[in-house]
């Protein structure tokens, strides 16, 4: 029982961090059909930023770091993305795959190759203990922090005027510029909600890891595509469903896999992207109408 | 001088012209149609209008100021709202965020509200599904939402490309007397329809467009002449008709 | 149709993009032979790349469809040769757990080269079979989780591969010279394959997939054809990393070499022999002078030396301002053009 009350927490947890990936990546991929490999460096370079201010105070670090990764996400749009939005999603990804790999050399420049050892909110990493149950108080504060980005951001996508503009420009870019639709606006606000959701993914992974190094967001970034696939690519509530899933069935496999199958763990996860692929391009959670031009 | 003047326009798809060097003019307040058969260059002419596709060469201006090189959403502010083929509702979102997308372009929040509640009452369809998804809706009711959506950015001119498309002929009179109803109160109007018989009652000039040029012009009834039409339509040159 | 021999203006003609790219490389080879042996070693290094590159080209440009896998190709080339030429006395220390067919075999380099082509060649059908079936964002995908497949096992099958750790005792047989005739061969089979029925059908179907279903053209069986063939020339280029080096090692056929051979390929234009060649040339110069400056230039007393990373920044700043400037490539996708000039002298006439 206690156990399985802590897999759980720890499954939700994970699959917080991979969904706030996978709605990072698929914010932008629903209204640019661009799929962001540099998110993974938006994240790392939150980490960095914590790590350059925290020494004054913990809450500033935290302010100042998600706006320089609003900006960076921002500037990254405007300098390499805009110029290539008409060009196809293969030109557009392989751009992704240089602006992630100049971020990653620029950093490596700056702070050099080697994992730099930071400690931050050291707090969050005591547990919670009642009874024989320990949940430390970081897993609790991921799955919250989580759901309230998810409310709020499925409120502004519902309730506000811009938001349904957002989900209208996410299923059809050019009617809804023939609305009026302002596309450089929608992108750039993607763009910095996306760098909001990798500034909080970079405030957690720093707590949880407590290492930085500059290719630390590509492992995140590969989660956070494999769940956007699992989830219908297109579909952000896919793409929440489809981190959850991947959180569970990484926990799962850490527990369930005999201990000489555990270095292959990656090996199931990618086979079943490309079963997914084949299969089911739609994603697991959508019906066959909702078939997106992929 | 007319509200919109398309000026020896062309458009190509890579290898492809889709329009070659079209002119057309539509005068404040007239209800005109551009028919032709499919492929004719017909929707490609409407996005070119609305910078919804780039042109290669020509111009387009609209009450008297050049449209070139301006994007769709800045066009569509000019006064233009384009009602498109197969309507392109969002059909994950409801009819209601449907109607309001169509007053994007608008800042007086008052009178959104009263259009909305303006544009139920005209179509009491939508006040009764406002919150269903628009895919929900049949072919006819779509098409009043698609009209309903264009007119809540008080345009001063309606494009509309096949409206008819995939109606019943009862709807499709509907559609129309609600078209001519906007045109009695002084909107102007540019339908652009594969079936001329459709047109040939409510518009007052009509364009026949094949294989990307004019290759008529005038009143109406140029369509009741069979002789032209077949040779608008199937042509006499070695294109044929999908050329 | 009577058969007749094509007239020497149509032969030169014929064999001209090949033939110039290949003069511009023996020249160039031949000019670095001549430097010293840190040269002719970035030489090397540089006309390894190619093989990968052209070898990456034969699927990329004559489809169309994007590979980020390909690197997986090098390492099951690189790994399958070593498993099979690295002498038995290595083998008995280094990797005592390999089975004992493998542990016990000791091929001549050349013939576990092949045995190593026809190993990827066969993953790239088997795998080929379902991927080619996704097109665009679908198949870099499908082709990427393909890579990280085939890292994750050998990264984790130490008795195979020695995990993380490098699998050493390569015979060392790679210099400029075996080099250069690898890159040479590899670009006579890429222009062979691009100038068959096969692969103008495939290039037919790059421009426009489906008039080209709608003459005949079976797609999917000429991507797996193409992507087969690609296959087996980036396994070369892994057998020749790891013979130049005298190691393999997982990390060195992962996400850094997809991103450099993506890149020459990108900068120098995926559509044409030429973009291939001549990306993979000019990227490596711009990256050993970037390698130098991180080494440090002297200027008078002073040393400059710029942080590392600045290879690695400037191969992807290069990267980007190509997509965005010219998306289709230093070469614009096509071949090198016949010059007048040569025309002239040879008595042709002008077309």
């Amino acid at each position: 029982m206690t156990t399985a009350i802590q897999v759980i927490v720890d499954a939700l947890s994970v699959g917080s961090l991979y969904a706030l990936t996978a709605l990072g990546i698929g914010l932008i991929f629903g209204i640019m059909r661009l799929i962001n490999f540099a998110h993974g460096e938006f994240v790392m370079i939150g980490a960095y930023m914590l790590m350059a201010i925290v020494a004054q105070y913990e809450p500033l670090a935290i302010i100042v770091a998600m706006v320089l990764v609003v900006v960076l996400a921002l500037f990254s749009e405007r300098i390499a993305f805009r110029p290539v939005r008409n060009a196809s999603p293969t030109t557009m990804l392989v751009t992704s795959f240089a602006v992630s790999y100049f971020l990653q050399y620029l950093f490596v420049m700056i702070y050099g190759a080697r994992p730099k050892g930071f400690e931050f909110l050291a707090g969050l990493a005591e547990p919670f203990v009642i009874g024989t149950i320990r949940i430390p108080k970081l897993n609790v504060a991921i799955v919250a922090v989580t759901i309230v980005l998810l409310a709020g951001l499925a409120l502004f996508l519902t309730r506000s005027r811009f938001g349904v503009q957002m989900r209208a420009a996410a299923l059809n870019f050019r009617m809804a510029r023939l609305l009026g639709v302002r596309a450089d606006r929608v992108i750039a606000v993607a763009f910095a909600l996306s760098g909001i959701l990798a500034g909080v993914t970079a405030i957690f992974i720093t707590v949880q890891g407590g290492t930085l190094s500059p290719g630390m967001g590509v492992q995140l970034a590969l989660i956070g595509f494999v769940a956007t696939i699992i989830g219908g690519m297109g579909s952000l509530i896919g793409a929440v469903l489809g981190g959850y899933f991947i959180g569970v069935v990484t926990v799962l496999l850490q527990f369930g896999l005999p201990l000489e199958m555990r270095p292959y763990r990656e090996a199931f996860v990618f086979a079943a992207v490309i079963l997914v692929l084949l299969a089911r391009p739609q994603g697991l959670f959508r019906g066959a109408e909702a078939r997106e031009r992929v | 001088m007319s509200l919109l003047a398309v000026d020896d326009l062309a458009v190509r798809y890579g290898p492809i012209a889709a329009l070659r060097g079209v002119s057309v003019a539509v005068e404040e307040g007239e209800f005109v149609g551009v028919v032709g058969p499919n492929g004719a260059g017909k929707s490609t002419l409407l996005f070119a209008i609305t910078g919804a596709v780039r042109a290669e060469a020509g111009s387009v201006s609209f009450d008297g100021q050049a449209l070139s090189g301006l994007a769709p959403e800045d066009i569509v502010r000019r006064g233009m709202a384009l009602v498109p083929e197969g309507r392109e509702l969002f059909g994950e979102l409801t009819v209601e965020e449907n109607l309001r997308l169509g007053a994007t372009i608008r800042r007086d929040r008052g009178g959104v509200e009263a259009d909305v509640r303006a544009q139920m009452e005209a179509f009491p369809i939508l006040a009764e599904r406002r919150r269903a998804r628009a895919e929900k809706l049949s072919g006819g009711e779509q098409q009043m939402l698609a009209v309903a959506r264009a007119l809540m950015g008080r345009p001063r001119m309606l494009l509309l490309d096949e409206p008819s498309l995939g109606l019943a002929p009862l709807i499709t009179r509907q559609v129309y007397e609600t078209l001519t109803g906007l045109n009695r109160e002084g909107m102007t109007i540019l339908v652009v329809e594969q079936n001329p018989a459709r047109i040939i009652d409510v518009a007052r000039r009509v364009y026949v467009l094949r294989s990307g040029r004019i290759a008529r012009s005038g009143p109406p009834d140029i369509l009741s002449r069979r002789e032209e039409l077949d040779e608008a339509y199937f042509g006499f040159d070695e294109h044929g008709r999908d050329a | 149709m009577q058969a007749r021999l094509p007239s020497l203006e149509e032969a030169v003609r014929g064999v001209w993009p090949l033939l110039s790219l290949a003069v511009i490389l023996v020249v160039l080879v031949a000019l670095c032979s001549l430097g010293p042996v840190v040269l002719q070693r970035v030489a090397t290094d540089a006309l390894i790349k190619l093989v990968m590159v052209v070898g990456l080209y034969v699927f990329v440009g004559n489809s169309g469809v994007l590979s980020f896998g390909h690197a997986s190709f090098m390492m099951l080339g690189g790994y399958g040769a070593a498993w099979l030429d690295v002498p038995v006395r290595y083998k008995s220390i280094l990797m005592d757990e390999l089975p004992a067919f493998l542990g016990k075999a000791e091929f001549h380099p050349g013939l576990a080269a092949l045995a190593a082509m026809g190993w990827a060649g066969a993953f790239a059908f088997l795998i080929g079979i379902p991927l080619m079936r996704l097109s665009g964002i679908g198949a870099a995908i499908g082709t990427f989780s393909w890579l990280t497949i085939v890292f994750v096992v050998h990264a984790g099958w130490e008795e195979m591969t020695g995990g993380t750790s490098s699998f050493n005792g390569l015979p060392i047989y790679v210099d400029l010279w075996v080099a250069l005739i690898a890159a040479l061969f590899v670009m006579l089979v890429a222009y062979v394959f691009q100038t068959s029925k096969l692969g103008l059908a495939l290039r037919a179907s790059r421009e426009d997939e489906a008039a080209a279903r709608a003459i005949g053209v079976n797609v999917w069986r000429a991507r797996i054809a193409s992507f087969v063939v690609s296959a087996m020339l980036v396994a070369l280029g892994g057998v020749l990393q790891g013979h130049f080096l005298g190691t393999v090692n997982v990390t060195q056929f992962y996400i850094g070499i997809t991103f450099i051979t993506i890149a020459m390929l990108v900068i120098g234009g995926t559509g044409s022999l030429a973009g291939a060649v001549i990306g993979t040339v000019v990227v490596s110069v711009i990256a050993e002078l970037l390698r130098q400056l991180e080494n440090g230039v002297d200027i008078g007393a002073l040393t400059l030396a710029a942080p590392a990373g600045l290879r690695e920044l400037g191969l992807a700043g290069a990267m980007m301002l190509i997509l965005i400037f010219r998306p289709a490539g230093l070469t614009g996708g096509r071949e090198l053009p016949f010059p007048a000039f040569l025309g002239a002298a040879l008595g042709l006439r002008p077309r």
